[in-house]
């Protein structure tokens, strides 16, 4: 072990290969923000309460503030910046900013995550389903309601764009 | 630093190894982290080393074996609430998963875990204890198979030895015409400590209950069994008269607290609530 505890990260990013030596022992969070200045993930309670701190781990919605750094070794990372950009939005961003369900923006790149893991898993979700997928996501601004018609919205988009038959089943 | 130095290891044996290798170090399992990083990061626990044990097959996967059901400690919440084991054979385990923080907690978050950190609060347990698992641990040299209501001895005390490691639950398939179900009271539907819940199992022959079992969350020192409210069921035919005397049963084996989520006698009520809400969709899914 170094004195120091300096560990290789060694990952994928947004698509992108990562490879450094960084002091080990923290969290996702702090290497993501920190060490590779990706700050579009925020640190909102710290605690796994609030959810600004959600990204997909191999796929997967995870709270950076819970997860420990070496956890993504080998792992792929997906963070608010690799999601759409500011001149080319993700459906879900460009939806959000439509439906006005973006105020102080603390919590939205976390809210976008879950968006997005929700409707992968299910692309054509129901009101209720959508609020039990951001259910661990807190917004102290909107109230919700556009955050969901937002996703609602994004949803429709997604659905009219994809081709035919790679849409989930709907209900009868 | 949280801790000094992050192992993963890739087998069973090579976890336990790791466990005891280090002297004099304080060295600690971490499957889903949703409780031990908050607690190193709060300063509550302290840890030179970590073990990542969330990969080790062993203790991973829900299986069927000799009528028995086997999940693995590092079985996260998402896998157990959309195994089609957990939904034909023990709902609750699968309706309590989805009370669980949300998403995000549900994917990083483990049975194992739930287990070991031992609050009296902790949703997934109360459906084990209905269920009447065991923990199963192992050290270097043995395993032990340990009922889940002797494994948790009082207010986060668990009986694991320095070593050893929470390797997986089991627990007998409930017999044909048994119905499950977990009742959870919180101040929001998700992201929240239960106030009171409760866990339900019965079993309906010709109509009558035949077999009963009511365990109850957040009321006293560890999850707790009500004896009471099991001797109400049996040998009645499901309804809203039996429901009510369960309820009131059950509030006399409740021991709560007054806390920061509601006071001793609010638990007292919702002890009521939940047990029967629990009971009666118990009965139904059994019918």
């Amino acid at each position: 072990m170094d004195e120091n505890n300096l560990i290789k990260m060694e990952l994928t990013v947004n698509g992108e290969a990562v490879s450094m030596i960084v002091k080990g022992g923290r969290r996702l969070l702090d290497f993501l923000r920190d060490d590779l200045h990706l700050t579009g993930t925020k640190e909102g309670c710290g605690e796994g309460e609030c959810g600004s701190c959600t990204v997909h781990l191999d796929g997967q919605s995870v709270l950076a503030c819970l997860t420990p750094m070496e956890r993504a070794i080998g792992c792929s990372v997906l963070t608010i910046e690799g999601v759409g950009s500011p001149t080319n939005l993700h459906p879900v961003q460009a939806a959000l900013l439509d439906e006005g369900g973006v105020q102080c923006g603390m919590c939205t790149p976390g809210m976008v995550m879950s968006a997005l893991d929700l409707l992968e898993r299910n692309p054509d979700p129901t009101i209720e389903e959508i609020i039990e997928g951001i259910s661990g996501n807190l917004c102290r601004c909107t109230g919700y309601k556009k955050i969901i018609y937002g996703i609602q919205q994004a949803a429709q988009e997604l659905q009219a764009a994809s081709p035919a038959g790679t849409v989930k089943e709907s209900v009868e | 630093m949280l801790y000094r130095k992050y192992e993963v290891a890739q087998t069973l044996p090579e976890a336990l190894s790791l466990l005891s290798s280090h002297n004099g170090a304080v060295v600690r399992p971490v499957a889903g982290g949703t409780d031990l990083i908050l607690q190193l990061h709060e300063r509550i626990l302290s840890a030179d080393v970590l073990v990542d044990i969330s990969r080790v097959p062993e203790l991973r996967g829900i299986r069927l074996e000799n009528g028995q059901l086997v999940i693995g400690a590092a079985t996260t919440y998402t896998e157990i609430s959309r195994s089609d084991l957990v939904l034909k054979n023990a709902f609750v385990l699968a309706e309590a998963s989805k009370k669980i923080g949300a998403v995000q907690i549900q994917n990083m978050a483990t049975l194992g875990g739930n287990i070991g950190n031992a609050s009296p609060a902790a949703d997934a347990i109360p459906g084990l204890y209905a269920l009447q698992a065991d923990v199963v641990v192992c050290g270097p040299n043995a395993e032990r198979r340990i009922p889940i209501t002797e494994f948790h001895q009082g207010y986060r005390k668990i009986d694991l030895n320095p070593g050893e490691l929470i390797k997986e639950i089991r627990f007998a398939i409930p017999a044909e015409g048994t119905g499950t179900a977990f009742y959870k009271y919180a101040l929001r539907k998700s992201q929240a400590i239960s106030v009171v819940d409760a866990a339900v199992c019965v079993q309906l022959s010709d109509g009558v209950i035949k077999h009963a079992t009511v365990a109850l969350g957040a009321v006293a020192p560890t999850i707790i069994r009500s004896p009471a409210a099991e001797s109400v069921l049996i040998g009645e035919p499901p309804s809203e008269d039996l429901f009510d005397r369960a309820a009131e049963a059950a509030c006399q084996d409740a021991r709560p607290i007054d806390d920061i989520r509601g006071s001793a006698a609010f638990r007292k009520y919702l002890v009521g609530v939940c047990t029967s809400h629990a009971v009666r969709s118990a009965c139904e899914r059994a019918a």
